[in-house]
């Protein structure tokens, strides 16, 4: 609402009553010097305003006037202004020394044009005509023939004149109230009112011949607002001026108006865009801004040359939106191009690029978020596929791994299976013996059960060793004890090889998140990949893993051997699938152990160590919860 | 069975202390005397070689294999007989072992009586002093 009002604040309808209409008067100046005296300058125009510059409704068609010539000339025009405020100066003394004011000012810059806003100008400009330097045209503009008659204009004044026939605004009545049946038309006491309602009735003879018509006039205030009270429903009345009722009180006739409205039961409109906002449904008014732009057309010809004639303002329906919902009348009955004022704008025309904004984005967010649906969708799918075929890449190297330590698992199962049979072979001798010596099977016993554990350990790693993921089975657990268990299982096949294994304990816990199966996969690879290494006969062979917490709070497990080390310039291959340099390798291992590590958070180093054989640390980001 | 006349000890050489226990436990309870060693380090350092019978070696021991200890002892101009008693599965080197004069090569685990068999085996083959 704020912002249309707003709108219909700039926009400022215009018209005024009669004598007090704007007359625009132009007085037509020698042709001659205004057309000589534009060649080889701009053209000057001087607009008259009839009262300060705070007045809306002159200053309104002035701005109209202004931008129009502005716009028509590209700039090239000189535009003087002057607000003769005669309405609150209306001594002639004043009226005398501010036209020589004003000779002696334009002296030097006659204007080409001079425009007269009101009737006060127009009457000004006419009657110190010689005094301005009579060679302007002269164009007035504001109200009807008329008023303009009466100011008796010279016949080279030019005006735009605003008519003001009542028969338009009866029409826009019965438009919007069609079933009504009696006709109110109201006039006050004044002369000027008087003449409105004579006019109004030779108008209106033909259109009050369908209604039951009634003239109200020659009443006092509260007899207009009386019988206004008491208009049948199916009444239209029609608001001429007010500027005196019967008991002689003076009116601005929109404050009657208001007056008459407040409590009528029935719909008024009336000629003036003033008495809408004071009770008026509306009419067929002229705008300033209208006017202004007629005003500025008369003057482009004006100053073209060409021949101007009196011309009419245009004018337009207005209505108060307000008022047709107050007497229930209908929008769609309004003529095409009819003005509403105070329109309460539906949602959409009220809030359009908003809506329009809004919806686009929403339109958009929602195809956005099905396309993010699908791609989500569609990532997870291809997640879950290419975890699955990691996790199957990871079973194959696991499965690799065993079958590649199988011989020193073999061996290393053998050995407490071998040591249970030995002892229960020499526990049934002992016991066959004459004196058998308990406290030795007791020992014995003890010894068995031990080995038993230990192949039970070794059965439960190989278990481990091929344990088939479906998922990521997350578990918190130290890196450290990890590496322990790689090397039990390790073990066999280094010392097979002749390795030496040797290991060094971080002092504090080394908590990580992760499958355990994949981590200690991990380390295998690495370890096997390094053991593979140690081919060199004579060589001393040690492998030596050693876990630690780095100063940036990560675990770290490094792996280092006595080999040869990593060729220079390998670095960045070492870690690609496919890459290796044994005639046995699948050039996986260590490929499949960097997605692994990666997989959690964590990174893979490869370096050469300062004897010459090549160190891969493993770092993994420490499980929440701090590290000691 | 022992023979009485050649009260001869049996060094047991394994690296896994269940089984050096085991095994030494077997003989002690089928009439030997035995000697027991971790390393075949220790084995040459420590052990009574005029006083031994035979010797039963596991093949892996960490350091020297139980290979390298029967040509050690062999270089060193010992006739020791040697038993191999190994949790590994190669056949290669179990021919090896055989060809170059090994009294058995028992896999892990084995039956007492075969273990009982090549120690008996390897004493009636020593020459009396």
């Amino acid at each position: 609402m704020g912002v249309l009002r707003n709108s219909v604040c700039l926009r400022q309808w215009f018209t005024r009553v009669g004598g007090l209409c704007l007359l625009l008067f132009v007085t037509d100046v020698p042709a001659a010097a205004g057309e000589a005296s534009t060649e080889n300058r701009s053209p000057r125009v001087l607009v008259l305003y009839p009262y300060d510059e705070r007045i809306a409704a002159t200053t309104v068609a002035g701005e109209a006037i202004r931008a129009r010539l502005l716009d028509a000339t590209g700039g090239k025009i000189d535009l003087f202004s002057e607000f003769l405020d005669l309405a609150r100066f209306p001594e002639g003394d004043y009226i005398e020394r501010m036209a020589q004011f004003l000779a002696t000012k334009y002296s030097g810059r006659s204007p080409d044009v001079v425009i007269a806003l009101g009737e006060q100008s127009a009457k000004f400009v006419v009657t110190h005509r010689a005094t301005l330097g009579g060679d302007a045209k002269i164009i007035v503009a504001g109200f009807n023939k008329s008023t303009a008659l009466k100011l008796n204009l010279p016949p080279d004044v030019i005006g735009a004149f605003t008519e003001f026939n009542i028969i338009k605004t009866a029409a826009l009545a019965r438009r919007l109230h069609p079933s009504a049946r009696h006709l109110f038309v109201l006039g006050g006491s004044s002369e000027f009112d008087h003449w409105w309602l004579e006019t109004a009735k030779a108008d209106l003879a033909e259109f009050s011949k369908n209604y039951d018509t009634t003239y109200l006039e020659d009443l006092t205030i509260e007899e207009f607002v009386a019988k206004a009270a008491a208009f049948p429903p199916d009444s239209i009345a029609l608001a001429l001026t007010i500027f005196k009722d019967r008991s002689g009180r003076n009116f601005i006739p929109r404050d009657a108006i208001k007056q008459i409205s407040g409590t009528a039961s029935a719909p008024i409109f009336g000629p003036y865009s003033t008495y809408i906002d004071y009770g008026s449904v509306g009419g067929n008014v002229v705008t300033f801004e209208a006017l202004g732009e007629t005003v500025a057309d008369l003057t482009l010809d004006a100053l073209d040359g060409k021949p101007i004639t009196h011309v009419q303002a245009p004018h337009f329906d207005v209505v108060d939106a307000r008022q047709l919902k107050r007497w229930g009348l209908s929008e769609q009955n309004l003529p095409s191009g009819t003005f509403q004022m105070y329109r309460q704008p539906t949602f959409l025309e009220q809030y359009w690029l908003t809506a329009l904004v809004v919806s686009t984005v929403i339109t958009l967010q929602s195809v956005f978020i099905i396309i993010l649906l699908f791609e989500r969708r569609r990532r997870r799918t291809a997640e879950v596929e290419s975890r699955h075929r990691l996790l199957e890449v990871i079973h194959l190297n696991q499965s690799a791994t065993a079958g590649a330590l199988s011989a020193s698992i073999a061996h290393e199962l053998n050995q407490p299976l071998g040591a249970i049979r030995s002892n229960a072979e020499a526990a049934s001798i002992v016991l066959r013996s004459a004196c058998p010596d308990l406290k030795l099977i007791e020992q014995i016993l003890t010894d068995i059960q031990d080995d038993d554990q230990r192949a039970h350990d070794i059965i439960s790693r190989m278990r481990d060793l091929l344990k088939k993921r479906a998922e990521i089975e997350w578990q918190e657990f130290d890196l450290s004890e990890l590496t322990a268990t790689a090397i039990k299982i390790l073990k066999g096949e280094a010392v097979r090889r002749g390795i030496e294994v040797s290991s060094k304990r971080a002092g504090e816990a080394l908590p990580v998140r992760a499958d355990k199966i994949h981590v200690q996969q991990v380390i295998l690879n690495i370890a096997i990949n390094a053991m593979d290494a140690m081919t060199k006969a004579g060589k001393e062979r040690k492998l030596t893993l050693e876990t630690r917490l780095t100063k940036d709070a990560k675990a770290e497990l490094s792996i280092s051997d006595s080999g040869e080390g990593i060729p220079d310039g390998k670095f960045g291959t070492i870690f690609e699938p496919f890459y290796t340099t044994k005639a046995a390798g699948t050039g996986l291992g260590l490929s499949i152990a960097r997605t692994i590590v990666e997989t959690y958070g964590g990174r893979i180093l490869a370096s050469n160590g300062g004897d010459g054989g090549a160190v891969f640390r493993v770092i993994l980001p420490l499980a929440r919860g701090g590290t000691r | 069975m022992p023979l009485e006349t050649s009260p001869r000890v049996v060094a047991v050489v394994d690296d896994d202390p269940s089984m050096l226990r085991s095994v030494q436990r077997l003989l002690n309870a089928n009439g030997f005397s035995t000697e027991g060693y971790p390393s075949a380090e220790t084995f040459l350092v420590q052990a009574p070689l005029q006083n031994l019978g035979c010797t039963i070696f596991d093949i892996q021991l960490g350091g020297m294999s139980g290979v390298e200890l029967w040509q050690h002892l062999k270089e060193s101009g010992s006739d020791l007989p040697v038993i191999f008693i190994t949790a590994l599965e190669d056949e290669t080197l179990e021919r090896a072992a055989l060809e170059a004069g090994c009294v058995a090569y028992l896999r892990k685990p084995f039956p007492a009586k075969s273990l009982i068999a090549a120690v008996n085996t390897a004493l009636v083959s020593l020459p009396p002093d």
